[in-house]
């Protein structure tokens, strides 16, 4: 217990510092007392520029990095599987694919974006489960399936990208930068991302029951499918929105996850906000990475988050025997 | 309970049950007993509404155990199953504790008093009111097994179902499950209904015993009248010296393989 609430605090401190670092550096740097100064009074050219590029950045990266790592928790529990992730089992592909062909024969519908991608996730999710589901979920074969399922979806939209059929820019879709983000961006990610990530500390006590078995579960009056489909809609959705506002970004919803079973133990009640909090520091921490400290240029959040969270998640995984088996 | 006519399959060729028929007597210690892959288990399955049957009734308190909410039915029926699977790093308390989520509302996740209470007691009757706050992954087989048993009597049900609660225990821990379901069912009225394969176990700690072979119930009564050296024979391929003294009362020594044993399955 004691140390749950040391990780909580640690995490929390370091998600507020790596804010207000993210704020006042960069290509255009500025002090604190400047910056609220500006922000309270105006008439500071440079806090208006970093209003209108940088704040919307931050947001942005805050909200993507708390929905993916939800996500994959989700989709860990419904599939009782620790590798379970939306990038990784292709519904982060699915969104892409079909939100972006959708935007680019009717451009006029960018708005309703999320919701495209949305029903393309949803539409990778039933392939993963209908082919893999036989007579239960095997592991291995969810994983096998959901594999090749994320190759054929990125395979897919690169071949309408390839032959210059998207209209859209693909800059977003390839490299998932984060730079070009707006206030109407932050407006999409926020309201939708809240309204997921409200839902899913609402099913934490479903996610707990799914680990035991599904026999168990219903025996303790769980509605075992009901409960599935519900927390993989709610995975998928919050997968979805992020994939429609900042490209594919892999690894935060495998990554988070595991840390926190480490760190805070397998109650998804606190399993889920460590997710929120660590989710939204380690994507802030990676654009902020990439941007500041390579600054005038910059690298994608995404390839910093794999250069990061590769080499960290073996050592997690060489030092945790007891949670992936001798 | 009644299971009226009730036939299962897995795979739609061949059926694991055929045309079974049993009634549970309340208050009872039922026990299931057959060789491998008899559909004991199976049995167990259908009528816990884990598999709908495709053919038959399975009836509880005078409705169709479909027709049941799975809520509702949790608060009818627990069972403890062979083998389960533990979150690494739960203690025992809060495992008992999901004994009580059939009693709770979607959004009400705290135990209540009463609930508070439950949990102790079936802490206490399972004897692990020491152990409240350790780790199950941590414990022995047969304190594990026990805090399988508490966590379907935290759900306070009148029927309690056990899938080979023995099996994979040393024989002390065995019969000090044994005990405890004998006490569930004296001390608190517990309806049991239990798998076992131990003959001499079921003698002594069952009401009565239902003999199933090849999804089929073969025979059923009162120990005294179901366990015979023909039904052994005719039933398991084995020879065996059914007896009788006054210390132990019945028992069972099997003492070879009678015949090749075709119609195993």
């Amino acid at each position: 217990m004691k140390k749950t609430w040391l990780t909580f605090a640690v995490v929390t401190t370091m998600l507020v510092v790596v804010t207000f670092f993210s704020i006042v550096n960069g290509s255009l740097e500025i002090g604190v007392a400047e910056l609220i100064r500006g922000l309270l009074f105006g008439g500071n050219e440079d806090v208006e520029v970093i209003k209108d590029m940088r704040f919307p950045r931050i947001i942005v990266s805050l909200f993507a990095g708390a929905n993916l790592a939800v996500s994959g928790l989700l989709l860990q529990a419904v599939m009782r599987n620790p590798l379970a992730e939306a990038g990784i089992i292709g519904i982060s592909s699915g969104a892409n694919f079909v939100a972006l062909t959708v935007i680019s024969f009717f451009p006029t519908l960018f708005f309703w974006m999320p919701l495209f991608a949305f029903f393309g996730g949803i539409l990778a999710c039933f392939l993963v489960y209908s082919f893999s589901w036989k007579s239960g979920l095997s592991p291995l074969r969810l994983i096998l399936v959901g594999v090749a399922v994320n190759a054929v979806f990125t395979a897919l939209y690169e071949s309408f990208n390839y032959r210059g059929y998207t209209t859209t820019s693909s800059a977003k879709a390839t490299a998932s930068t984060l730079s070009q983000q707006t206030w109407d961006d932050v407006q999409t990610i926020v309201i939708y991302g809240s309204i997921g990530l409200i839902l899913s500390l609402l099913v934490y006590s479903w996610c707990n029951m799914l680990a035991l078995q599904d026999k168990t579960a219903r025996n303790l009056g769980l509605h075992v499918t009901r409960a599935r489909v519900i927390i993989s809609a709610i995975a998928v959705y919050l997968a979805s929105v992020t994939t429609a506002t900042v490209g594919v970004i892999a690894f935060v919803g495998l990554l988070i996850p595991h840390i926190g079973r480490l760190l805070v133990g397998s109650d998804y009640k606190i399993l889920t906000t460590f997710s929120i909090l660590s989710g939204a520091l380690l994507i802030l921490t990676a654009d902020t990475i990439g941007r500041v400290f390579l600054a005038p240029t910059e690298l994608p959040a995404s390839i910093i988050m794999s250069l990061i969270g590769g080499p960290f998640l073996i050592i997690l995984i060489r030092r945790s025997d007891r949670i992936y088996g001798g | 309970m009644e299971v009226k006519n009730v036939s299962f399959s897995y795979n739609q060729k061949e059926d694991q049950l055929k045309s079974i028929n049993l009634a549970v007597e309340p208050g009872k210690i039922t026990t299931i007993i057959g060789p491998n892959g008899c559909g004991k288990s199976t049995l167990l399955e259908v009528m816990s509404s884990h598999n709908a049957p495709q053919k038959g009734q399975i009836i509880l308190d005078g409705k169709l155990i479909q027709q049941y909410k799975p809520k509702e039915l949790a608060k009818k029926l627990s069972v403890v199953h062979q083998k389960n699977e533990i979150p690494f790093d739960i203690n025992v308390e809060n495992l008992v504790s999901y004994g009580r989520m059939p009693y709770k509302r979607f959004f009400h996740h705290h135990n209540s008093e009463e609930d508070e209470e439950v949990i102790d007691w079936a802490l206490s009757i399972t004897n692990l009111q020491s152990k409240r706050k350790e780790k199950v992954e941590q414990l022995s087989g047969g304190e594990r097994q026990r805090v399988w048993i508490a966590m379907a009597l935290a759900q306070k049900t009148p029927i309690l179902f056990l899938d080979e609660p023995t099996t994979y225990l040393d024989v002390y821990y065995q019969f000090e499950i044994l005990e405890l379901i004998k006490k569930l069912n004296r001390e608190y009225n517990i309806t049991i209904v239990m798998v076992l394969h131990d003959m001499n176990q079921a003698i002594r700690y069952s009401d009565w015993i239902i003999v199933m072979k090849n999804g089929e119930i073969v025979t059923e009564g009162s120990p005294k009248e179901v366990i015979t050296e023909g039904m052994i024979e005719s039933i398991y391929g084995v020879r065996a010296i059914v007896n009788h003294n006054d210390q132990s009362g019945f028992y069972v020594v099997p003492m070879g393989v009678a015949r090749r044993n075709d119609n195993a399955t």
